[in-house]
């Protein structure tokens, strides 16, 4: 039912969702609060549509970082008794590592709420920017940088692959070597990168792109009543949300 | 196998040569695997001459690799695979975005890699070229292999 | 008799000093008319259609001498906008052309540029549409096209514009038999609708729809006779 209720949903409506959604993931600290907007925004992230178990499983890579940004947090910011320390040193404490899981949360909120946002087209959430007051020309931007980030993961990995198919096996070079490898994929991709970027932006010019200070829009969208009641509701939702939080009865 | 070990067997060619290119010169993009092998200075320079002979890159040697035109891309990339000495060749659509003249250069470096004894899957919607050159000619349509003609 | 395209003694070298590209085209192209020009690789077939697009000089630098005329107008003087409604050109790769989420987006793209209405943009796109024959692709994302399709979009994309002259740069160079002889059937619709069409080259498989070849070698223009 949730999801019939939100097919077709505004992108602006969608926008202030996420903003809700990060502002509280920004402030709150309590790590069970946090859970809680995570798991809402888990629950709005696939009510929408957006692929969200594919998108959690390519997570999964960043989780080392997640992992190490915890434990970096614990580490400098400890509180509470002990739990780990190393020849009379105080490596992680309670407090500490309850800061390094909420910051981990933090991140995730962030994260799946975006996926929100991958639920419209690129060219819905320019014009929604766009019918907002913002540029045309920050919101275009916006979205090539959405629309070419696949294209320039993906010939990252066409370097590597180029790589292994010499005959490299990765796995068994030594780390200092790694890097020299990985710093080859520096080159290709800033390379590649800025010649499909002046491709792109000639194509643009001759199909006269800036030519006037304005222009019009053939796409255009219109809040319905259940776009202005999801705002409203999301914005009273996080008002309320953070005044518990803040001054709890 | 892993793909590392694959690549020491077989050499792969991809459609676009600039997605296997990337190092800041000719020469170092030949040496680049050679280096990583331990190979030593005298016999990397030995092979890296030798290879630049053979596919008409010593004026090129010093030259970054994406300022080159698609045709002497395509003879680095295969340079490059090359010295590896592996013993079969795939390559992916090796004419596209060549003139005639340059696969005509192509066709006969092929054709001294066969008489070395390199065997080679050329995967290809040229047929022209296909018929000229090849000894065994297998035919997909759909996902399946629809002739297999020698 | 006023020609849609003219070059008189261009001369163009790029700013990286090595010299003119383009030692002396001269050229005319009349209406209805399939001008193919071919050449070896870097020999300055792109560079060519920078020069008769306004591409050179308004977006890349280097220096042009000479002068091209789009309907008895310099294209030094034009702006590249007012270049847009005349002249509209098709590239090679198709992934650097096409940016939008859907087909009709992307159609909708330039006259969006030129403020054009919406009910007028709408017209545009259903014209284009028809005369590439993706109708029923109106609302797909061109990602998922074949190389034929995409470029079939490109070129709606720049048809919607409403240029009489095109210029096809290696259009279907990364293209399979199929979508080729797609192409190359839409090319001769335009050719029939008055359109004066410029085709570069490098296969020569492609070159049995043109009225008049010319081989571009050394920078200048010569007489093709079948072999470079």
């Amino acid at each position: 039912m949730l999801k019939t209720a939100v097919n077709g949903m505004d992108p602006r409506t969608k926008l202030v969702i996420v903003l809700c959604l990060s502002t509280l993931g920004v402030f709150i600290q309590d790590i069970y609060m946090l859970t809680g907007v995570l798991l809402i925004s888990g629950v709005l992230s696939t009510a929408f549509g957006s692929p969200l178990f594919s998108v959690v499983k390519k997570m999964r890579r960043i989780l080392g970082l997640f992992v190490a940004i915890a434990v970096v947090q614990s580490i400098f910011a400890p509180s509470g008794e002990s739990l780990l320390s190393i020849g009379g040193f105080t490596l992680i404490t309670g407090g500490g590592f309850m800061k390094g899981i909420s910051m981990v949360l933090r991140m995730s909120i962030v994260l799946v709420s975006a996926t929100i946002m991958s639920t419209s087209n690129s060219r819905e959430i320019i014009q929604g920017l766009v019918q907002w007051r913002i540029p045309y020309e920050i919101a275009f931007m916006v979205s090539v940088g959405i629309r070419f980030l696949p294209t320039l993961s993906e010939e990252m990995k066409n370097v590597v692959t180029a790589i292994q198919l010499r005959g490299v096996d990765l796995d068994k070079i030594p780390y200092k070597q790694r890097f020299k490898i990985y710093s080859c994929l520096v080159m290709p991709v800033v390379s590649g990168a800025m010649i499909k970027s002046r491709e792109l932006s000639t194509a643009m010019e001759t199909r006269a792109f800036r030519a006037y200070p304005k222009r019009t829009s053939y796409m255009i969208l219109s809040m319905k009543p259940r776009d202005y009641a999801t705002i409203i509701m999301s914005l009273i939702a996080g008002v309320v949300v953070l005044l518990c939080y803040y001054r709890p009865f | 196998m892993t793909l590392g070990e694959i690549g020491s067997k077989i050499g792969y060619l991809f459609q676009n040569p600039s997605h296997q290119l990337f190092a800041t010169s000719v020469k170092e993009e030949i040496s680049f695997v050679l280096e990583l092998k331990g190979c030593t200075k005298e016999e990397i320079d030995r092979k890296v001459k030798n290879s630049l002979e053979t596919f008409h890159l010593l004026h090129l040697k010093e030259s970054l690799p994406f300022k080159l035109s698609r045709g002497e891309k395509q003879r680095l990339a295969i340079a490059a695979v090359l010295v590896n000495e592996p013993g079969f060749l795939v390559l992916d659509e090796p004419t596209t975005g060549l003139d005639m003249d340059r696969r005509k250069v192509l066709a006969g470096i092929l054709e001294e890699l066969r008489q070395k004894g390199i065997g080679m899957a050329v995967i290809s919607h040229d047929q022209e070229f296909v018929k000229r050159h090849s000894d065994r000619i297998i035919k997909m349509s759909g996902g399946e292999i629809v002739e297999d003609c020698r | 008799m006023s020609y849609p395209l003219e070059v008189h003694n261009l001369y163009y070298s790029y700013p990286d000093g090595k010299g003119d590209i383009l030692k002396g085209i001269n050229l005319k192209a009349e209406e209805g008319e399939i001008l193919a020009i071919v050449g070896l690789s870097g020999s300055g077939k792109s560079t060519l259609c920078y020069c008769l697009s306004g591409i050179i000089p308004h977006i890349f630098g280097g220096e042009m001498r000479g002068e091209v005329l789009i309907y008895g107008e310099s294209t030094g003087k034009l702006k590249v906008p007012e270049i847009a409604t005349r002249l509209g050109i098709v590239f090679q790769d198709p992934d650097t052309q096409l940016f939008s989420p859907t087909v009709e987006d992307e159609i909708a793209f330039g006259p969006e540029n030129l403020c054009i209405d919406r009910e007028e943009i709408g017209k545009r796109i259903d014209a284009a549409l028809m005369q590439v024959r993706m109708e029923e692709f109106r609302f797909g994302s061109p990602n998922h096209f074949s190389g034929g399709q995409k470029q079939l979009i490109a070129l709606a994309s720049v048809l919607s514009l409403k240029p009489d002259i095109l210029i096809f740069d290696e259009v279907m160079s990364q293209i399979d038999t199929e979508g080729r002889r797609a192409i190359k059937e839409i090319i001769k619709e335009l050719k029939s609708a008055g359109k004066t069409v410029i085709m570069v080259e490098h296969d020569w498989g492609n070159l049995d729809i043109a009225d008049r070849v010319l081989l571009l070698k050394d920078g200048k223009f010569e007489a093709f006779s079948g072999t470079l």
